[in-house]
């Protein structure tokens, strides 16, 4: 049930100036909503119809909106000097205040005594004082709980299988549906909300099959209205559900922003740990697929500047099935951002479950010679080059960063005073990346062990064009990291 | 009253110019002409992915072509176009050439976005296609945007937007009619509908199917129309265009056709589980193109030889585009840094 609070202003700006249409309500027509414009200053003729419009939605007529026509008596805010309206208009509306007018009508139908009505009156003013002056007395909210409550608490346990635990081969997207399987055949709250994830399983088929196991009940196709999925998620989880939604690219999640940025992540803070967001968004980032600049961001690292959300990037298989099942337990807003290049990529799973700890990094290749840090696909090519580069006996250590918010620093810094010299390798544009930030952390914990300055692999400064030979030339390569590792090793001298 | 009233609808006086008039026998060749233009480069753009040679996605406007070609004919060269990933035919109809576009996909120095945009970034701005837009709804406020450029310009431009059904659940959709109505902007908004937002149907995603009353809301005057058919499209467009470019304001127009292919690439994706063969099949059976054809022979405009002649002819252009893309050098490195921000 929709209530439109139509006070004929939009801040300073007069709503017949900014809005098409006969009305408001009839904005309902198009979409099978039934609507109705009322006066909002009859507060019987609001309840009369705010009834009704319950009856209807209970008895699954449809959505209701209601049209309410009132005023706005002061500015809009305390710096709004109300200077803008007519005069004459302001009077008519004044005249018609909600509450004069219900009173009046009281004291007609002689339903109360205007002595009785001056008693109410009375007993609301005083309670207000009362509860304004309680307040004044009480003591400001102590500094340190600035800093509290920007994450919910509640993660499972880390829990990784030993050494000894036995694999089997799965892709990665296989490793990632095998988690949201485990969720959506463990409890009924969780469901899968997106464009195409039904019956075509996802843009990059991740969910591919999952529509005949769970139904369409819980395996949910959307309109194209990324702002709505993301913002609907929301709603679901505030509303003790646990959606996964899903963003087709991540270059689309800017369409949502709002709802990701200013909702999702900060509801929990703001509202002092009062409400949770338990909600999980995939979305695949990356290029290498000529697709251009539309369809090739990555935004990793622009989320990890969002305090309240959780960013994490998985490169193995088994790093993505263990983090997404963490982050499905947990009740954060998470993006879960997947990587297109790394979809078919095959790798060891443990068969048994795990939890693996949010905010941890991995060391996934040892060498005493330079670090290489990266996430998702950067770590594939990391790997190569490193490859690269033992055949010119250097030995390269690698640290799979895992997940950017929350960021493990220390891992990093000490692979790199171990090995003395870094390099970090991001697939986003240079310029105020998750590069800049590990080069800042590391200097800070690790300055005196560091033989060699701290380099960056990442994209131009541009955004990613579809020719083959322009996209190559702005993404990082293999031949680009081992460049820039003999680099930094050259200045050790 | 707080609200505007309703406008005049141009499609009220488009019905009685539709049945009182017909498309003159050289405009109807002319629709023709390009609508085989783009079909024939799209059957040949197919090929090219499935052999890979065409690295970049490509979704094909194959089965739509009377939409592109209804519209753009009723359009200045000056006039603005902007189109969505799946251009490839407004591009073609609104006057951009095959060479450039075969370049483009194959990602060359020659290509129209200098092999930068690849086949969902299409421009030609000395025909009136200042670029397509491949995130759903965005060439619906831009449309606009060059609307209400024209109109303070008083240049007597109209700007179109091309988009699909799935646009219309985006917000910017809504917040574009909005202000398209208030400054009643010279903008024609031409939704194709063809049923099928990547692979998801529309009773899916709206309660009714009744997309043409999305301008309603705003009083923007709106119709359904047979977008498989090219001369009724042309009426439409034709009385639109005209509302707009007299300061009347924006339309709409639900043209409804349908996407011979699948969302993405030359397959036709009959075993998906998304739509039923007979579905397809009975759209093809109403090709727009095969539909025209009958109309011209029937009213002796073109003999079969005609078109056979006119085949050949398309096919050689393509082939020469398509020679012309493959002999075209990839874009030099040091261009790589240009045109990031505006150079001076």
């Amino acid at each position: 049930m929709y209530i439109c609070e139509n006070n004929g202003w939009a801040m300073s700006t007069p709503a017949q100036e900014v809005s098409a249409g006969r009305s408001f309500a009839r904005r309902g027509e198009a979409y099978g909503i039934l609507y109705k414009t009322i006066d909002g200053n009859d507060v019987e003729e609001v309840f009369d119809n705010v009834r009704a419009a319950i009856t209807m939605v209970l008895h699954g007529e449809a959505p209701t909106l209601l049209e309410c026509r009132t005023w706005r008596v002061k500015g809009h805010s305390r710096s709004d000097q109300n200077l803008y309206r007519d005069k004459m208009l302001e009077q008519e509306w004044l005249a018609s205040d909600p509450l004069q007018r219900l009173r009046a009508e009281i004291l007609q139908r002689k339903e109360a005594t205007a002595a009785d009505v001056e008693a109410v009156e009375a007993k609301v003013r005083q309670h207000i004082g009362a509860a304004l002056e309680k307040c004044r007395q009480l003591p400001p909210a102590p500094a340190q709980t600035a800093f509290e409550k920007v994450y919910a608490p509640a993660y499972p346990a880390a829990k990784a299988a030993p050494a000894s635990a036995a694999v089997e081969q799965k892709a990665y997207w296989q490793a990632i549906q095998e988690a949201l399987c485990e969720a959506l055949d463990r409890d009924e709250r969780y469901f899968i909300f997106g464009e195409d994830v039904a019956e075509y399983g996802g843009c990059f088929k991740v969910t591919r099959g999952m529509l005949k196991r769970y139904g369409k009940g819980r395996i949910v196709n959307t309109p194209v209205s990324e702002a709505g999925i993301i913002g609907l998620a929301v709603g679901a989880a505030m509303g003790g559900l646990r959606p996964v939604a899903e963003i087709m690219f991540m270059d689309f999640i800017l369409l949502a922003a709002d709802q990701l940025c200013n909702h999702a992540a900060k509801l929990h803070y703001i509202y002092n740990g009062q409400v949770k967001v338990p909600l999980v968004v995939r979305t695949p980032m990356g290029g290498y697929r000529g697709y251009g600049a539309t369809h090739s961001q990555c935004f990793d690292s622009l989320l990890m500047k969002v305090p309240g959300l959780r960013v994490v990037t998985p490169w193995s298989p088994r790093d993505a099935k263990g983090l997404l099942r963490t982050c499905l337990a947990g009740d954060d807003p998470v993006v879960f951002v997947e990587h297109k290049a790394l979809y078919g990529t095959i790798g060891p799973v443990p068969t048994t479950d795990e939890y693996l700890p949010l905010g941890q990094a991995a060391i996934v290749r040892e060498g005493k010679d330079i670090t290489l840090c990266a996430n998702s696909y950067m770590v594939s090519l990391c790997l190569q080059a490193a490859e690269l580069l033992a055949r010119e006996g250097v030995q390269a250590e690698i640290v799979d960063l895992r997940c950017l918010a929350p960021l493990d620093r220390d891992t990093v810094a000490k692979s790199a005073a171990k090995t003395q010299a870094l390099v970090i390798v991001e697939e986003g544009p240079l310029t105020l990346g998750l590069g800049a930030e590990i080069a800042a952390s590391v200097q800070e914990l690790a300055f005196g062990y560091l033989d060699a300055p701290i380099l960056r692999v990442a994209a131009a400064d541009t955004p990613v064009p579809s020719a083959p030979e322009l996209e190559r030339a702005v993404l990082p390569s293999v031949e680009k990291i081992a460049a820039t590792v003999r680099r930094a090793l050259a200045t050790r001298g | 009253m707080l609200f505007h009233d309703e406008m005049i609808d141009p499609f009220q006086a488009c019905q009685a110019f539709a049945s009182a008039s017909a498309v003159d026998a050289d405009l109807q060749v002319r629709l023709y002409t390009l609508m085989l233009k783009c079909r024939r480069a799209e059957e040949r753009a197919a090929e090219l992915a499935e052999t890979r040679e065409v690295g970049c996605p490509v979704h094909l406007y194959l089965g739509q072509e009377a939409v592109s070609a209804g519209v753009c004919t009723a359009l200045k060269t000056e006039d603005q176009v902007f189109g969505t990933h799946r251009s490839h035919g407004h591009f073609l109809c609104k006057g951009g050439g095959l060479r450039p576009l075969f370049a483009e996909l194959l990602g060359k120095a020659t290509g129209c976005a200098r092999g930068r945009g690849g086949s969902m970034h299409l421009i030609d701005t000395s025909c009136g296609i200042p670029g397509t837009t491949p995130i759903v709804a965005a060439s619906i406020p831009m449309a606009a945007g060059a609307a209400l450029a024209n109109k303070m310009k008083k240049n007597g431009l109209v700007a179109v937007a091309f988009f699909g059904d799935g646009a219309t659940e985006e917000g910017v959709f809504h917040e574009t009619m909005v202000m398209a109505a208030i400054w009643d902007l010279p903008v024609v908004f031409i939704c194709e509908n063809n049923f099928y937002a990547s692979h998801l149907p529309l009773k899916d995603r709206r309660k009714r199917d009744n997309l043409a009353d999305a301008g309603k809301p705003y009083s923007i005057p709106s119709a359904r129309i047979d977008g498989n058919n090219v001369l009724e499209v042309h009426r439409y467009a034709r009385a639109a265009v005209e509302h707009a470019r007299s300061g009347r304001g924006p339309s709409f127009l639900e043209c409804r056709t349908y996407r011979w292919r699948g969302h993405v690439g030359p397959a036709w994706e009959w075993n998906l589980g998304i739509r039923k063969r007979e579905e397809v099949e009975e759209w093809l059976a109403r090709c727009p193109i095969r539909a025209l054809e009958q109309q011209l022979l029937a009213q002796k405009l073109m003999r079969e030889e005609d078109m056979t002649a006119l085949r050949q002819k398309i096919d050689e252009e393509i082939e020469d585009a398509l020679a012309f893309a493959r002999q075209s050098p990839y874009p030099a490195m040091d261009t790589l840094l240009r045109h990031v921000y505006v150079e001076r």
